[in-house]
């Protein structure tokens, strides 16, 4: 069980730059190939100055890609192999291109006791709020996880 | 009066499929997401945790669903995006990732679209739903292209 202490705890702060490169593979993997992912000609003929983010580009900065705040979930009672990914928001304040440096610090929204039919959890719901090189809210991310008390 | 073309309540978003999916999709979206987690790649990890085989990322899922939003909104139209995920994709399987406009406002010479997203799977089974709300320009028609500044 994980100490309902951890509420209102803030880790970070984490700072990315996004690249070019990984808007363009990552699109990829999703199958998305719209030119503006992966041309910078195609993406300034559309209007835009860079490649721009895709919608759910912040997961490569999130939670499940970031093993320093996995760790300190961990040592909260919260360790990857009992996690699951229960909902995932993103809200959009301002539009992110490839060369942006994005900071944020996540922290912990709400923790919350359930009972399933194969034993009790626990959803964590940790806020992620990216603000730009210049102070602008760009992306605030919101991920609730599943933390099961067994993995069977 | 709405213009010819112009969106509607109730109308649908351009569908994606997807599959039947492989594993070394999972290991290509690892690698691409950051997400290393062994669940999605390695089948002995994922039976200690309990499933029969290695599952697919849910933001894998919910990418497939930002492919589809593309269809009304570009990336710099998007609102907000939020996605639950209720079952586990496994390989093999085909998704088939849709939405629907539920909602039309008017504000400000904008346009403020709500729809519902949802991504099945195999026999029908609800892999995810979600919703999504978007500003466009008023008039705005359902693309596909995706390109919508």
């Amino acid at each position: 069980m994980i100490d309902p202490a951890v509420i209102g705890r803030c880790f970070g702060p984490y700072r990315v730059r996004v690249e070019r490169a990984q808007i363009s593979a990552f699109a990829a993997a999703l199958g998305e190939m719209n030119p503006i992912y992966h041309d910078l000609a195609a993406a300034r003929a559309a209007g835009y100055p860079d490649l721009p983010a895709p919608p759910t580009l912040g997961t490569c900065y999130g939670l499940w890609a970031n093993p320093p705040l996995l760790a300190e979930l961990a040592l909260l009672g919260a360790p990857l192999p009992r996690l699951l990914h229960g909902e995932q928001r993103y809200s959009y304040h301002a539009p992110i291109y490839a060369g942006d440096t994005l900071t944020a610090s996540p922290a912990i929204l709400g923790l919350e006791r359930k009972q399933g039919r194969s034993g009790s959890f626990e959803l964590l719901t940790l806020e992620t709020q990216w603000h730009h090189q210049h102070g602008a809210l760009a992306l605030v991310d919101r991920l609730v996880v599943v933390v099961r008390n067994s993995v069977q | 009066m709405h213009a010819l073309g112009a969106i509607q309540v109730g109308d649908e978003l351009p569908p994606i499929e997807a599959g039947p999916l492989r594993p070394e999709e999972f290991v290509r979206y690892a690698a691409a997401s950051g997400d290393q987690n062994p669940l999605h790649t390695d089948p002995a990890v994922a039976r200690s945790a309990g499933h029969g085989q290695v599952i697919a990322h849910g933001m894998l899922v919910m990418g497939l669903l930002g492919r589809v939003s593309a269809g009304l909104a570009g990336p710099g139209a998007l609102r907000d995006f939020q996605v639950r995920f209720l079952a586990p994709t496994l390989p093999g399987e085909r998704l088939r990732c849709g939405g629907r406009v539920t909602a039309l406002q008017e504000r400000a010479g904008m346009l403020i679209v709500q729809a519902e997203l949802w991504a099945l799977g195999d026999g029908d089974s609800v892999k995810a739903s979600g919703t999504l709300r978007a500003e466009l320009p008023a008039g705005a028609a359902l693309t596909g292209s995706g390109t919508a500044p």
